[in-house]
């Protein structure tokens, strides 16, 4: 009997660490929820989970850890992202807190779903292999399906989950294809030995220009442009943020889109630093449409939440500026802009929860009339995230997008960034529109809307705009943070 | 912070971000609508009393910056933070803080939503003085864009009818120009940042204004960039100031603004167009400014000739003034341009004759707009018999703004047209400027007259009541100074003197470019 052994596998707990504590917290939730109807005690019990696994990030901050025949990474930049990640999330769940029972959407697995997600982006963000970054994304997909057709009395929810599982699941079709071309060209999938068998390549002369290949990172691209919603893989953005419960909607705005980039980021930059011109190029282009494409649609929207899912799809285009400068420079602003656009976003969508109604799933630009009259401190908060949107300075939107340009500039990406600020004051139209409909024009409706400006939303809106000044007046802290981002290439 | 002037203390953040406690403070007391205007100019004259001791220990041998002070801001950017004050931005910034206290004082009839009222003037108050105050390009449009959110509100929530559309142009209009700015901004600032790095000096002054106007022209640009970031800074300003064709959004915010807004819209935010010419077109690149100087002097004249006959066809008065003040800045742009001392000297006497004067003419404005509420030329008439101190106050304002001799508009219009005359720019522009100046007095004294003369109507300008001892004490002061800088300029002009020679020696100096370099 002794010939028989058990060889447990080394697991690294440093590297595993965050996204496994959080999955292990989430189903503790889940039992929880079983015996407790307490929401109070469901989003305490969240916060702490989320809490322990930012502290855990920080135990090493600093070290690169490898793991698990390096197909994770424990890294700075990781941490960081996994940082920004928790931060939203622990926003989402005060802005959800009064709105879901309010919605009468009590369900209390809706914490223990989001921490899900959560945990599965956190496994994305510190990927380096093909295999994981699949497992990641579905991890945090799976969740994600369940989450937008929450509210699936409403026939909206119900229309929206379904949109997004039937596209979600061809881009995961597209994702494992495009990890099948990989591996079967480079025999690899490993992206630190993706790049050094097409280094090889290079040495013995083979074309890297291969069609098979380029086809793979092509679809493994689609895949995540996808969950970034960038043009023309955005279709699906509109009509998922309008029917989805505004929490998951605010939530997926953000969360999802800094997961899938970090992601992009290591994807192109670890594994495919030899076709960098190519990338560069091909994103360049799509980069350009998408900024342009979801800022002009942007203008023409009636609907709130139309509107920031349009610019929600403009600032994906921001985003991937940073990607493709592909330097130091852009990993850093990329995080940066991170950071401000996860706190304005879900500051945004916060505002829209306080105002919603019960049955009211449609929100239209003319509710915010007489804001400024009826509840001051909201409309001065969405005043603040309006400009933040704008990148109107001293707010953190001005700083982080300072960052992103400065960093492509020095990419030689100039003519993105000039699209960048020329899209900016196309954006500026749409987000002073707001500002000018809370603050200058006189409600119409004979009896006042009640706002729910409840407890837990306040301190959500609160934390958000206290954050995007103090990014804004003093970026210093976070680029410091930031500073010398460079991505693990692990042998 | 590091500090280098002999106060022992910061003054210009202090000066800078005084208005901004004030702003917070007045968040405090909501409801105490009387209380909060007491304070809200009591604040204000302390942040104008503050400023005085920048004027007293004004060295005025000294050419550079001075009362520096800076700490180390963004250093992974190559951003600081950096104050400093030389003869160009010393009048701007007085002048700023002595048109705030006078601009609170006109709105005590403000009653809906005073303390936000009052706490956007002081707002605004912060981020013209920052602008003119500012050493770091990134700074500099920090503050630069900042003052278009209080201004935004003040037109866009205390304006007239057409407010909401007067407001969104205002704001997308000087927007759109400054981005292309911040372009330019962040392309100088990489360059300098790789060129300081190159040279194994420090980079934490890659935004530095300073540090750039000494190694420009080590980057190695082509002709083609330099002028692509010349454009980039100048179409930003031509906006602000503003230059003929961009000036469209003028009237209309001028004309929507309530009188505050429109005595500081007048007085200081078309300077920063101005001061920015100086500041950053001239100072950075200096043999782009020379090569254009002709173009842009032309578009100047053009302002001026199209501005004053504009203004010539309004019947609203405010409409008037506000083309007025197209054709006034288009001198200050042709002063600049001129690019030698006399005109630069004019130039920025200018910005301050044109800041007084106008200023002076919006707050009577408001106020007779407040008794009549009708701001028709055609319905006014004949109050020198109703009103006669209301009168006397806006001959004195309008006959500063046509450049009567001994008042200050003249000083400054003489002094532009002079060094015009001097430079490259030449008789003929001067001689169209100069028609400029006969075509002011002509729609000034139409406007005048049809105030002041002909029939009164008591059911057209119902019930007229003479001027308040409030508003006579707003208007005293900006009167005495326009009498003061028409008998004493060289005291105005004195301590912009040495900056001034300098920044011509500087332009004079600056090496040509050579062809396809």
């Amino acid at each position: 009997m002794n010939d028989l052994t058990f060889i447990t596998p080394e697991i690294n707990w440093t590297v595993l660490g965050m996204p496994a504590f959080l999955m292990i917290w989430a189903m503790l939730v889940l039992i929880v929820d079983m015996f407790t109807s307490d929401r109070r005690v469901l989003l305490t019990l969240s916060l702490i989970g989320l809490g322990v696994t930012a502290a855990l990030g920080a135990l090493d901050y600093g070290s690169t850890i490898s793991g698990f025949s390096d197909m994770l990474v424990f890294d700075k930049f990781g941490v960081l992202v996994n940082w920004i990640l928790l931060a939203g999330t622990a926003l989402t769940l005060l802005i959800a807190f009064d709105y879901m029972p309010r919605q009468n959407l009590s369900q209390g697995e809706f914490y223990p779903l989001v921490l899900f997600a959560t945990s599965g982006m956190l496994f994305l963000v510190q990927s380096t292999d093909l295999v994981t970054i699949f497992i990641g994304v579905e991890t945090l997909s799976i969740a994600l399906y369940v989450l937008t057709g929450f509210a699936v009395p409403q026939f909206k929810s119900g229309e929206a989950a379904i949109k997004y599982l039937l596209l979600g699941g061809f881009a995961a079709g597209f994702l494992v294809y495009g990890i099948a071309l990989i591996y079967g060209m480079t025999g690899k999938t490993n992206l630190a030995q993706i790049a050094n068998e097409l280094s090889t390549w290079q040495s013995t002369g083979k074309a890297l220009d291969d069609p098979i290949l380029l086809a793979g990172v092509g679809f493994v691209l689609i895949a995540l442009g996808f969950k970034v919603s960038m043009f023309p893989f955005h279709a699906w953005t509109p009509d998922v943020y309008e029917g989805a419960p505004t929490p998951v909607t605010a939530y997926m705005s953000v969360a999802t889109k800094g997961a899938a980039f970090a992601a992009m980021l290591r994807f192109l930059n670890v594994a495919f630093p030899a076709l960098k011109p190519e990338w560069q190029l091909l994103f360049g282009l799509f980069a350009a449409a998408t900024m342009a494409y979801g800022n002009i649609v942007a203008v023409a929207q009636t609907n709130l939440k139309r509107m920031l899912a349009y610019s929600s799809i403009a600032h994906a285009g921001y985003m991937l500026l940073g990607v493709l400068a592909a330097s130091e420079k852009g990993i850093s602003a990329f995080t940066v802009y991170l950071l401000a656009y996860t706190l304005t976003n879900l500051g945004a969508f916060a505002v829209l929860i306080a105002l919603e109604n019960r049955g009211m799933p449609v929100f239209e630009l003319s509710d915010l009339r007489g804001l400024g009259k009826r509840s001051p401190l909201l409309a001065l908060a969405m005043t603040v995230f309006m400009f933040s949107l704008a990148g109107v300075p001293p707010t953190a939107g001005f700083a982080s997008k300072f960052g992103i340009f400065r960093a492509a500039w020095d990419a030689n990406l100039d003519y993105l960034a000039i699209i960048g600020v020329v899209t900016s004051v196309i954006s500026a139209f749409f987000y002073l529109r707001v500002i000018v409909t809370m603050w200058m024009r006189d409600t119409e409706a004979t009896e006042p809307q009640p706002t729910y400006a409840t407890a837990s939303l306040s301190l959500g809106v609160i934390v958000a705009v206290i954050g995007i000044i103090a990014v804004g007046i003093l970026p210093n802290i976070f680029t410091d943070l930031a500073k010398a981002l460079v991505l693990t290439v692990a042998p | 912070m590091t500090n280098t002037n002999d106060l022992g203390f910061t003054i210009l953040s202090l000066v800078v971000f005084l208005p901004a406690v004030g702003a917070i403070i007045l968040a405090f007391m909501r409801g105490q609508r009387g209380a909060a205007r007491i304070f809200a100019l009591g604040w204000s004259t302390l942040v104008f009393a503050v400023s005085l001791p920048i004027l007293f220990n004004f060295k005025h041998d000294a050419a550079g910056l001075q009362f520096y002070e800076y700490f180390n801001w963004i250093p992974d950017w190559g951003v600081r933070y950096e104050l400093g004050l030389d003869g160009i931005s010393l009048w701007l910034v007085l002048l700023t803080t002595f048109v705030t206290p006078l601009a609170i004082w006109s709105a005590w009839n403000v009653e809906e939503k005073t303390n936000n009222f009052l706490m956007l003037i002081l707002l605004q108050e912060m981020g013209m003085l920052g602008v003119f105050l500012a050493q770091d390009l990134f700074l500099f449009y920090i503050f630069w864009e900042f003052t278009l959110i209080p201004m935004y509100f003040l037109i866009g929530m205390w304006g007239g009818k057409r407010r909401i559309y007067a407001t969104v142009k205002f704001f997308l209009y000087t927007f759109a120009a400054s981005v292309f700015m911040l372009i330019g901004i962040i392309a100088l600032g990489l360059l300098n940042y790789k060129y300081l790095a190159q040279q194994g000096l420090p980079t934490d002054t890659a935004f530095q204004v300073q540090t750039l106007m000494a190694n420009i022209n080590q980057f190695g640009l082509s002709d083609t960039e330099l002028k692509l970031l010349f454009l980039s800074f100048f179409v930003a300003f031509a906006v602000k100031v503003p230059l003929w064709p961009v000036h469209t959004w003028l009237p209309d915010a001028h004309v929507e603004a309530p009188t505050a807004g429109s005595v500081i819209l007048a007085a200081v935010l078309l300077k920063m167009g101005g001061y920015g010419m100086i500041r950053f077109c001239v100072q950075l690149f200096p043999q782009i400014a020379q090569e254009w100087a002709r173009p842009i002097a032309l578009l100047a004249v053009i302002g001026i000739i199209y501005g004053a006959v504009l203004s010539y066809a309004q019947s609203d008065i405010k409409k008037l003034v506000a083309y007025s003040s197209v054709s006034h800045m288009g001198f200050i742009v042709l002063g600049i341009f001129a690019l030698n001392e006399v005109g630069l000297q004019g130039a920025v006497l200018q910005m301050i004759n044109h800041g007084l004067s106008t200023g002076a003419l919006f707050l009577l404005i408001g106020m007779v707009y407040e008794r009549t509420h009708t701001r028709e030329l055609a319905d006014y008439g004949g109050l020198w018999k109703v009103v006669p101190v209301f009168v006397y106050f806006l001959l004195f304002a309008t006959m500063a703004s046509v450049g009567l001799p001994g008042l200050n508009g003249f000083v400054g219009e003489f002094l532009i047209m002079l060094g015009a005359f001097d430079s490259p720019i030449g008789w003929t522009f001067t001689a169209f400027a100069a028609v400029g100046v006969i075509l002011a007095a002509v729609y000034l004294l139409k406007m005048f007259q049809g105030i002041a003369s002909g029939p009164f109507s008591e059911r057209r300008t119902p019930h007229l009541s003479d001027l308040t001892r409030r508003e006579v004490a707003i208007l005293l002061p900006l009167c005495i100074l326009m009498l003061v800088i028409g008998l004493y300029s060289s005291y105005f002009t004195r301590p912009m003197e040495t900056t001034i020679k300098a920044l011509e020696a500087f332009v004079a100096n600056a090496a040509p470019l050579i062809a396809g370099q």
